[in-house]
């Protein structure tokens, strides 16, 4: 973790928290951290199931699309860097992720969340269809996760970019799922 | 031609069960998919499909009973409903079911899910609801 990630990291667990995680999105960790958030979180199991689903897409974002690498323990494969918190108040919980992005991939990102959160149910289903025709790896095609997201939390997604350098940038995306939503 | 059977399971990540059937032209999935590597885990399956549909004078059922799967199996979804939508327009008999959990707490998004499906690539799919 460079020195900039971390300390952003330190500010975002200021303060109280539920469950959270800085380091390498491989395998273990998102299955531990899935297995937790399923079965645990709360005794509602629609709400567990949400959190679920939209921890997975954000999860694999990290894993994805940080631009800051580890090499997997077999040497074969990089695994994405970044953190990941989840938050309980009383009437909500709040998931936080956050990764290095290039500059250029964080601007896209966030101009895509301002999109998405203008959109109607109906109008994120079929900009959800729409992107899932598009060739997997075309720049600006992904992000299918976060229509998704927006889709299961029936609550936008907040996006913050705080630039690092010249070249990076950390890309922090949070979404509430409110616990008496239906 | 071979059927392909790979037991589902939760690991590092979530593997669903598959059942195709050369004989019977039955083919199933089932469970929960969560992969580490989506396409790779798709496109065999994809494959057999397409050999299937060339070679075998058989009608086709599948059977979709997943109760979850991340966007990224939801693409390979919508590739197997394309394969099967061209063939089935060029006279294969194909009939699709998706089972859901009435009972499930999602069921609603579920349903709206197929619908999209539905809708995104033109296939009739039948929705089954079962109780557990």
């Amino acid at each position: 973790m460079n020195s900039d990630t971390k300390h952003i990291l330190t500010e975002l667990l200021a303060d109280y928290k539920t469950i959270s995680y800085s380091g390498a999105f491989d395998g273990a960790v998102l299955s531990a951290f899935a297995k937790k958030v399923e079965k645990d979180l709360s005794d509602n199991p629609k709400l567990n199931k949400k959190i679920f689903k939209i921890f997975v897409e954000l999860a694999q974002n990290i894993a994805l699309y940080s631009s800051d690498k580890v090499i997997t323990d077999d040497k074969t494969n990089f695994n994405g860097f970044g953190i990941f918190i989840i938050r309980e108040y009383a009437e909500k919980f709040q998931l936080i992720s956050g990764n290095m992005a290039f500059r250029e991939d964080a601007k896209i990102a966030q101009d895509k969340c301002v999109k998405i959160n203008t959109l109607s149910r109906e109008e994120l289903r079929d900009y959800k269809r729409e992107l899932r025709k598009r060739p997997a790896g075309q720049k600006g095609g992904g992000n299918i996760g976060l229509v998704q997201i927006v889709l299961t939390a029936n609550n936008y997604v907040d996006n913050e970019i705080i630039e690092v350098d010249n070249h990076h940038s950390f890309l922090i995306f949070s979404v509430d799922i409110y616990k008496d939503d239906k | 031609m071979e059927n392909i059977y790979i037991e589902g399971h939760h690991g590092t990540y979530y593997v669903p069960t598959v059942n195709f059937n050369a004989e019977t032209g039955i083919c199933q999935l089932e469970g929960e998919s969560y992969l580490e590597d989506t396409l790779s885990f798709f496109t065999p399956l994809i494959s057999w499909l397409e050999e299937f549909l060339k070679t075998q004078d058989k009608d086709l059922i599948f059977n979709f009973k997943l109760d979850y799967y991340n966007t990224s199996s939801s693409k390979s979804i919508v590739d197997i409903f394309s394969l099967l939508k061209k063939k089935k327009d060029r006279g294969k008999k194909i009939e699709v079911n998706w089972y859901y959990n009435s009972f499930s707490e999602d069921a609603e998004e579920e349903v709206e899910e197929v619908e999209d499906f539905m809708l995104e690539t033109g296939l009739k799919i039948n929705l089954v609801p079962y109780e557990e």
